[in-house]
């Protein structure tokens, strides 16, 4: 528990100096926005990482492989071929220069500008403020529930800390603050992840005998009147198993 | 196929891993490459 506290305080001591540097960083309104439209590639990565693959991603999607198996690495495949390679490939640039060209410094602002529209504009504001806070609390229950677990901290207390600590590095420091603070935590999760699956796949004995286990627990897959239902998850563990 | 009972699941596997590599592979060969200068002219349609 000591080792776990002290690792806690340190994770937030570097929270709070990266927050610090993005505040100082921040002088005027590109800075706060958009991080003064250049960032480290690097940085950029990570904290792209990071805000993605968030408690919806590791939690969520985790209990939604649990339950679909293996097919789920399909959504992986389309998300980082088709949502991050080619969209980043294709219209990461022109994205970029439309947003020089119109002197935007927002998603809505540059639906707005782009179509000379207030209407899209406004609606586009209003999406991202009514549905941005559900995703936001979604995370934060996420992370709630993980110190609660982990450090013994009482949920309610543990939410409201974390809020407040995120309100102030966020509000104070801007876009730089969030992006510095995202390589920390994202980098932190790259590696994790990394020794993650490394170890599970070593206790397993390798990466074809932990497949081969899971495809011999077929027969344990529950018998149902959708055909369809064997071809994914446990609901089935993998697909094209026959039914019956 | 790494002891998985598809060859459709072996795909999605494998692809998977391939298109991590290919982003991996593809941001260090432009690492920092800013390209073409930013200057663009971008038509704006119909104001309302």
């Amino acid at each position: 528990m000591t080792i776990k506290i002290l690792v806690s305080l340190a994770y937030l001591g570097v929270v709070f100096f990266l927050g610090y540097k993005g505040w100082k960083e921040t002088q005027q309104a590109d800075d706060y926005l958009l991080a003064g439209r250049r960032i480290n590639p690097f940085v950029m990565s990570m904290s792209y990482g990071a805000t993605f693959v968030s408690t919806s991603a590791i939690i969520g999607f985790g209990g939604a492989a649990g339950l679909f198996g293996f097919p789920l690495l399909w959504l992986t495949f389309l998300t980082i071929f088709v949502g991050i390679f080619l969209a980043m490939i294709g219209f990461g640039k022109r994205t970029r220069r439309m947003g020089l060209a119109l002197n935007c410094h927002t998603f809505p602002e540059f639906l707005g500008n782009r179509y000379q529209s207030r209407f899209i504009r406004n609606f586009a504001g209003l999406i991202i403020f009514l549905f941005i806070p559900i995703y936001a609390a979604a995370v934060l229950i996420g992370i709630a529930r993980m110190m609660e677990v982990s450090l013994g901290l009482n949920y309610t207390a543990a939410i409201l800390g974390i809020t407040a600590i995120l309100a102030v590095y966020v509000i104070t420091g801007g876009l730089k603050a969030v992006m510095y603070t995202d390589a920390f935590q994202g980098s932190i999760m790259a590696v994790m992840m990394l020794i993650l699956v490394v170890y599970t796949y070593s206790l397993l004995g390798g990466v074809t005998e932990g497949h081969q286990y899971l495809t011999d627990m077929a027969p344990l897959c529950p018998k149902s009147s959708r055909p369809e239902a064997c071809s994914a998850g446990p609901r089935g563990q993998r697909s094209a198993l026959p039914c019956g | 196929m790494t002891g998985l009972a598809s060859m459709e699941m072996a795909l999605a596997f494998w692809m998977s891993i391939g298109s991590c590599l290919l982003c991996v592979g593809y941001g260090i060969w432009k690492w920092n490459d800013a390209g073409t200068p930013d200057r663009v002219t971008v038509p704006v349609s119909k104001a309302e």
